[in-house]
């Protein structure tokens, strides 16, 4: 399993949602390492479609994605990330 | 009465003089003694802010972690940094379920297991594919349309 054949001729990979896999209870805002997973170069939230996260987590982690950024862990606008 | 968790994370500005920046952070660690249980004062020490703040730079983190029976204490602490020129930026949670950390190095423990997903993928049944490396190489969150579109 895991993959799908579409019509084109493309395979498409199961997405997994990372939450769910490492059974986390709380997306930590502290946890920058984390989140930095979570957003793109431009500080964008990765979208679910993109990422796989489940419904459930993708809402923690906006919360958590949210606060980090008044912390100034993560940026609002990058430029350029590291 | 029933104490609850709290944790407060305040950014004090870099800028000033380091024993200022240890007399803001006990400040606040006595005013919670005062009325509740500072179980655990997590300093992260200084650290590059996203995105200036007030024309700031660097920042000094601290978390603190306490045990109270109401919201006033943390209403109390968000009253005096709110007047406070030298904090920077503060937040205050209730009940997180994770608790206080174990030990020291924060991002260290908790950021630990990226690899559940990536190694099981790679190396299980699957047979080379064209579009593999591709795929594999980007990070999470850049599919290939949206790349150009973003740049």
């Amino acid at each position: 399993m895991g993959e799908r054949r579409e019509k084109d001729g493309k395979t498409k990979r199961k997405k997994i949602c990372y939450f769910t896999e490492n059974k986390i209870k709380f997306i930590d805002y502290k946890d920058e390492k984390l989140l930095r997973k979570f957003v793109n170069e431009r500080g964008k939230i990765v979208s679910r479609k993109i990422s796989g996260t489940s419904a459930v987590y993708q809402r923690e982690l906006a919360i958590a994605i949210k606060r980090a950024r008044h912390l100034a862990l993560l940026p609002f606008v990058a430029e350029n990330m590291r | 009465m029933a104490n609850k968790p709290y944790e407060t994370v305040i950014v004090v500005d870099a800028m000033i003089p380091d024993e200022s920046i240890t007399s803001e952070i006990d400040a606040i660690g006595k005013l919670i003694e005062s009325q509740g249980k500072l179980v655990k004062l997590d300093r992260w020490g200084k650290r590059k802010l996203a995105y200036a703040i007030r024309k700031r730079t660097h920042g000094e983190y601290a978390v603190f972690y306490y045990e109270t029976d109401s919201g006033a204490l943390a209403a109390e602490i968000e009253k005096r940094l709110r007047i406070n020129e030298n904090c920077l930026r503060w937040l205050t949670i209730a009940d997180n379920p994770i608790g206080v950390p174990a030990d020291k190095v924060p991002g260290e423990e908790s950021a630990a297991p990226p690899e559940g997903r990536e190694g099981r993928d790679r190396d299980d049944d699957r047979g080379p594919r064209r579009d593999r490396d591709r795929d594999d190489r980007e990070p999470m969150g850049m599919g290939r349309g949206r790349r150009e579109r973003e740049e």
